[in-house]
């Protein structure tokens, strides 16, 4: 098996540059060919091949993280158009965030976190916005050095992973909508609402359900069941319909579990925000709720008694 | 290396397992763009299609960093050696 020695200098040429392909990779491939040539047996040139394989692999790996390494001469554009572009998103967004900040205080919450908060979210939202002048500006220069798209490359997969690893921490309570239903301290609400949705069931379950009382014909548990979900999470939506003078406060619930003992930032912000209602968990003081007459969905703080 | 030219890969037989083969040529160019090394192609004979092999020697101002490099060693072993005794 013959080394493809021309394409990898070339393939190196064209990701690191000229310079690092004939001073690094060229004699690396070079004595890698010699090696084989010179390999005796069978059994030694198997274990040539793979040993120049493999210096290779560390050898493109090392050049490639050195390429990647921001130079002083190619900072300041970036991080200029980078600093400017988040400043300026950061800042417009906490100009908007700014008039809810006395609402916050008003129920109890420390300046501080909230700040903090605010300021999280703030350049969280600006970031990726920001890196589009170093897109352009990387892209403008597409006959610059190669170490520009080995760092463009290298930049995009950390900021990938990095997305990655946070989306997947959060449990299914976080992909509902809304997750005002956690406490402030982590833990779900042990709240489980009544719900007309039925589920298709095995005949198995079908067969268990027959012989416990309280069970429906296809295995799902009666709506005025209360179960052991201690757990159990309950998404609330408020949302804020201004009728009759007043707001109405739908919420149903969402189902899932939450498993993750601390919510993102994010959505403890969401537990902040005027349209959710952590401060009584849907269940609006008796002195706002409205006649008896009300559809039952759009009652305020639609938290219907609980059957014992 | 000090007394003659040497291909990457004889290094790091000659280093008995001190130096990395895929690390060895990185290290050899960031030495040559710092103008301790100087290299050369091998004259690959004819009718041949491979890569030629690149022959490393150090330069002369290699050889003064070195000497000076043994003379503060030395020189500061001599210092550190009464005070250890």
């Amino acid at each position: 098996m013959r080394v493809p020695d021309h394409a990898l200098v070339q393939w190196a040429a064209r990701t690191f540059g000229d310079e690092v392909a004939t001073r690094v990779i060229s004699p690396l491939v070079a004595d890698w060919a010699k090696d084989l040539e010179t390999a005796a047996s069978p059994s030694a040139h198997r274990t040539a091949w793979l040993r120049g394989a493999v210096a290779f692999a560390r050898c493109t790996v090392s050049v490639g993280l050195r390429a990647a390494r921001p130079q002083r001469a190619d900072l300041p554009p970036l991080t200029r158009g980078v600093a400017v572009a988040c400043g300026s998103l950061a800042l417009g967004v906490g100009v908007l965030v700014t008039p809810y900040l006395p609402w916050w205080l008003d129920r109890g919450a420390a300046f501080l976190p909230v700040l903090r908060h605010v300021v999280l979210i703030a350049v969280a939202l600006a970031l990726p916005f920001s890196l589009l002048p170093a897109a352009l500006l990387l892209g403008s220069r597409a006959a610059g050095p190669a170490t520009w798209r080995a760092r463009a490359a290298l930049t995009g997969a950390a900021v990938t992973t990095a997305a990655v690893w946070r989306s997947g921490r959060g449990g299914p309570c976080r992909r509902s909508v809304m997750t005002s239903g956690t406490r402030s301290d982590g833990r779900c609400r042990a709240r489980r609402l009544p719900t007309t949705r039925r589920r298709s069931a095995s005949p198995r379950s079908a067969t268990r359900s027959m012989e416990r009382p309280g069970l429906s014909s296809n295995g799902v548990a009666e709506p005025r069941r209360r179960t052991s979900g201690r757990r159990r999470c309950c998404s609330w939506v408020g949302v804020s319909v201004a009728a009759g003078g007043e707001h109405r406060w739908p919420c149903w619930r969402a189902g899932g579990s939450c498993r993750s003992p601390s919510p993102s930032p994010i959505s403890r912000l969401r537990h902040l925000s005027p349209h959710s209602m952590r401060w009584d968990g849907c269940r609006r003081p008796s002195s706002q709720r409205p006649p008896s007459g009300a559809p039952s969905d759009l009652r305020p703080g639609h938290a219907p008694s609980r059957p014992e | 290396m000090a007394h003659g030219e040497l291909f990457g890969l004889a290094l790091v037989e000659a280093s008995g397992g001190r130096l990395k083969r895929g690390t060895v040529y990185v290290t050899l160019g960031r030495m040559q763009e710092k103008g301790y090394l100087d290299s050369r192609q091998e004259p690959l004979p004819p009718g041949a299609t491979g890569l030629p092999r690149r022959l490393y020697q150090p330069t002369a101002f290699a050889r003064r960093v070195l000497a000076a490099w043994h003379t503060a060693e030395r020189v500061l072993l001599g210092h550190a050696a009464p005070s250890e005794v």
